[in-house]
């Protein structure tokens, strides 16, 4: 294809790519400056994960394409999937048009099918998506003129490129003859409804309508939510790679002046580059627990706050760091507290990472609220007064309970259960925990797992009174001060033994233990219980039989058991399928699943983040919508069954707040274990 | 304006209490250590004037071993200003602590001096009155708030079925019951700040104070015998019938109606 640009006009569009470009790089490279307010941070770390990333969930779209999103994700895969390859064009065309040069492959016959492929795609794609702008309409759009920009421009850019295409060879029809060819297959298909002498023209018009689109587009994408093209692939690169239920660690914390974020400047980078990366997609919104009960929390507005006080106030700064010295320019004109986000929205996060899962560009929310409300706790005090009583608790008593300290290891009275001073060769340390310790419905979980490895002749002891709260929920709570106290007591201790195995049975020990400690030179082999013990059925180290023989004249039944996904088992540790290998191991009992819920969807029960010792005085509680989602799933279950203490205390109360106590009973996976061993070895265990 | 809030070490309300060997007193081991929660609400009740009007300055003193610095600190990291430790014995009699606080009080000059109403560990609610007794000046009890009107203060104090607000000149000893707000947590910086901190210390000589008042003697202590096992009914009909067999068991079973 020889492009309309002789003479003079190559030097035409030389022109227009360099302001074009300029229009462009200056953009960037402003935005570049700007995300330089925020703080360092290293995100090098495992080079060939990022590498996998970018090929997984960058040109993958692996995010993207996932339930309930799937034809949105084919949808907008396939428009970048042709952005991609469209891209390779258009720059040839460029190329050629200034230069006469030309970019590989795209003379060959496999490139002009895969160019118009992907235009009939994208442009299907892009019907599809004004479609539902403009007629679907879901909740969590923001309808922003912007989005039909874009949809227009990329839609146009595909029409001018059959256009000129098909004008092409209906100019050249004479030449050709009848034959035509190997042009492309849309050009075969169009141009026969081209008369040869209007094909010239009408090819140098689309050939230069699409040509400028393209430069047009490029000024414009780094000035609007459309950045993402770029940004996603930055963003995806630099996500963190360390495990997502891990908080970063503020060290040294006793020489510190400030903590958290209260301003842009206390962002990282990285944080920054998230706001830039959002597309306003509204996925986090729609999976977020706090939002959909009518908190005042919406994560997609937490990240586009920072942004727009970036973009608002970034400048300002900017110019004030040029003027002065760095430290001066900032006393001058100091960025604005996060206005745009308030206390209460940050409180009423539970941290469960729905939206963190849903994000398909790896926005990572949680770290940012987390932050902020290190500022409010750290620097101001100002934490909900219900969660500061339970953080003296922690303080003083060392649960958030306030349960006296040497009642710790009370539930295993009578049970046999040896302290690890008493047994120092045990091989496995059982974290309890405070739940399972003080709390009387989880203790039957405690108990429950005791007769569990007890029966499988698993050599295990327990920390009693020297254990501690692992400090997560004042880490959640922004606390960062006191997880650091409360980690350090129990790696101390936990170090000074001889096994490194550690067995939880709460999903919030599990997390902190295995994904947190190791920031404070704690590393242990973690497992939470439910793994371990799918292990010692696969082992055949323990036997159930429908009947059980713990609790004599006990008679074979069928439970219908619906799984809860905890969300610090589930999307924070990737332990979806072990729980439920349990379950189906376990005669007697049928799995549901509370779809469309669960699994990576599955819904908080309200408590994570520290929210168990918050109120929740705002709209609907979180567990009672839990109840719904169960109802509504329609299992017949008789029992619903999670894997951690604070799942089980609110779908207790839950239960019976919505008056269904009766028909199902919220029971943790361990005692359906507990109830239906063979050996059963202990009578210690209670299961319902 | 200035206040002085007297503060006591206690056991903390989380601690299971036992009793020590010898019988008379709670064993004290390894057991954590708190302010008194009613000196706790004194120390907000004055930090929430001190944020009201940032020029009071909030002192705070305990009379007692060297292990009462922690609450000193406790409330220094809270806000308050500085920090005395008066040392004397465990067991020094509550009329003396009384004296030593009054001698502390006539130093520093305060406006108010505020205590908690009682301690939470003995619950004797002696010291206060007695620290107004031996300083000659008016107290206060059951306080709630204080709000500056004029050269007087309002005093707000909490009463069956309501509050009585008193107004009283300077100086004046408050007793505390509650504070407006729960007891404020501190910041990290507000810790880090009290943990450098100087604390003065003084001794009962140098306050002029001879321990010399009647000391109460305990004679013996135990624990609260422990509680049965209670008993459960299982009830059927409606709420009526149940409602009548609930009466019926307290009236025979429990014997309470």
């Amino acid at each position: 294809m020889t492009p309309p640009t002789q003479g003079i006009w190559s030097f035409v569009l030389l022109a227009v790519t360099l302001i074009a470009a300029a229009a462009f790089g200056y953009r960037v490279w402003h935005l570049y400056r700007l995300l330089r307010l925020g703080k360092d941070e290293s995100r090098l770390d495992h080079p060939w994960r990022r590498l996998r990333d970018e090929l997984v969930v960058y040109l993958g779209q692996r995010k993207l394409i996932k339930r309930p999103y799937w034809i949105r994700g084919i949808g907008h895969a396939l428009i970048f999937w042709g952005f991609l390859v469209i891209t390779w064009g258009s720059a040839d065309l460029l190329l050629r048009g200034i230069v006469g040069w030309q970019m590989p492959f795209t003379d060959t016959v496999w490139y002009a099918w895969m160019l118009d492929f992907f235009a009939v795609a994208v442009l299907a794609s892009v019907a599809v998506a004004v479609l539902r702008r403009a007629v679907l309409r879901p909740a969590r759009m923001h309808r922003m003129p912007e989005g039909y920009v874009i949809l227009g421009l990329i839609g146009f850019l595909m029409l001018t490129l059959v256009v000129f295409e098909s004008a092409f060879v209906a100019s050249r029809r004479d030449e050709l003859g009848g034959h035509f060819g190997t042009p492309p297959p849309l050009a075969r298909l169009f141009a026969p409804l081209i008369p040869t002498p209007t094909g010239g023209a009408l090819f140098a018009g689309a050939w230069w309508a699409h040509v400028l689109t393209i430069l047009a587009f490029a000024v414009y994408l780094p000035r609007t939510k459309h950045l993402h093209i770029v940004t996603t692939l930055f963003n995806v690169g630099f996500r963190k790679q360390t495990p997502r239920g891990q908080l970063s660690l503020i060290k040294d914390i006793e020489n510190q002046e400030s903590f958290g974020a209260a301003t842009i400047r206390d962002f990282s980078w990285k944080q920054l580059l998230d706001g830039y990366t959002c597309t306003e997609c509204g996925r986090c919104s729609d999976n977020c627990p706090a939002l959909a009960t009518g908190k005042p929390l919406d994560p997609q507005k937490i990240v586009l706050d920072i942004r727009d006080q970036l973009l608002r106030e970034g400048p300002k700064l900017l110019g004030a760091k040029l003027n002065g010295t760095k430290a001066n320019g900032d006393a001058a004109t100091p960025p604005s507290h996060w206005v745009e986000t308030k206390p209460e929205e940050l409180w009423a996060c539970t941290t469960c990472a729905a939206c963190v899962e849903a994000c398909p560009v790896t926005i990572e929310h949680i770290d940012k609220i987390v932050d902020m409300r290190r500022h409010l706790t750290l620097m101001e005090g100002a934490a909900p007064p219900e969660s500061q009583r339970a953080m003296t608790n922690i303080e003083r008593a060392g649960n958030p309970w306030g349960e006296p300290r040497d009642a710790r290891g009370d539930w295993a009275q009578g049970l046999e259960i040896p302290t690890i001073a008493e047994k120092p060769d045990a091989e496995y340390l059982y974290f309890v925990g405070c739940a399972a310790s003080y709390d009387r419905r989880n203790q039957r979980v405690a108990r429950a797992l005791a007769t569990i490895l007890k029966s499988a002749g698993v050599s295990f002891a327990i920390l009693g009174a020297a254990e501690t709260c692992n400090g997560d929920p004042a880490r959640r709570l922004g606390n960062e001060y006191l997880y650091q106290l409360q980690a350090q007591q129990n790696i101390e201790t936990m170090n000074a033994l001889r096994t490194r195995k550690v067995i939880t049975s709460c999903p919030h020990c599990f997390n902190t233990i295995a994904n947190e400690y190791p920031q404070l030179g704690g590393n242990y082999e973690v497992t939470h219980a439910l793994p371990l013990v799918r292990r010692l059925i696969a082992e055949k180290r323990i036997v159930l039989s429908e009947a059980g023989a713990g609790a004599p004249g006990r008679e074979a039944t069928t439970d219908v058991v619906a799984y809860h996904d905890p969300c610090y088992l589930g999307r924070h540790n990737g332990i979806y399928d072990e729980p439920r290998a349990v379950l189906d191991a376990i005669p007697g009992v049928v799995r549901k699943e509370i779809a469309p819920h669960h699994r990576e969807r599955g819904f908080c029960c309200g408590a994570g983040g520290g929210r168990m010792w918050m109120e929740e005085k705002i709209g609907q509680r979180v567990n009672h919508r839990r109840i719904e989602q169960l109802v509504m799933a329609d299992t017949k279950a008789t029992k619903v069954a999670s894997g951690c203490p604070y799942c089980l205390i609110m779908l207790e109360e839950g239960v019976g707040a919505k008056g269904i106590a009766e028909q199902v009973k919220p029971v943790d996976v361990l005692e359906l274990v507990a109830a239906r061993l063979q050996q059963n070895t202990t009578q210690g265990s209670a299961p319902n | 304006m200035r206040f002085l809030v007297c503060l006591k070490q206690v056991p903390d309300s989380t601690v299971k209490v036992k009793v020590g060997a010898g019988g008379k007193a709670v064993a004290t081991e390894g057991i954590t250590w708190s302010m008194s929660p009613y000196d706790e609400y004194a120390v907000e009740l004055a930090l929430e004037r001190k944020d009201a009007d940032p020029t009071t300055v909030v002192s705070v003193v305990t009379v007692g071993s060297a292990r009462g610095r922690d609450a000193l600190r406790q409330a220094l990291a809270m806000g308050c200003d500085d920090a005395t430790l008066v040392n004397a014995p465990e067991d020094l009699p509550a009329l003396d602590v009384a004296k030593a606080l009054a001698a502390v009080a006539k130093e520093m000059k305060p406006d108010i001096v505020l205590c908690g109403k009682q301690a939470s560990d003995d619950d004797q609610g002696l010291v206060g009155p007695a620290v107004a007794e031996f300083l000659g000046w008016p107290h206060v009890g059951m306080l709630t708030k204080a709000v500056s009107s004029g050269d007087a203060w309002e005093l707000w104090r909490e009463v069956e079925g309501g509050h009585e607000v008193w107004k009283a000149k300077p100086p004046v000893v408050g007793l505390v019951h509650k504070s407006d707000k729960e007891p404020r947590y501190p910041s990290l910086p507000g810790i880090m700040k009290a943990k450098k901190k100087e604390i003065p210390e003084k001794d009962l000589a140098s306050l002029g104070v001879t321990a010399s008042s009647p000391k109460i003697e305990v004679v013996a202590m135990e624990l609260p015998p422990q509680r049965g096992g209670g008993k459960i009914f299982k009830l059927d009909g409606d709420a009526k019938a149940v409602a009548e067999q609930v009466a019926n068991l307290l009236h025979t079973e429990s014997k309470v109606l």
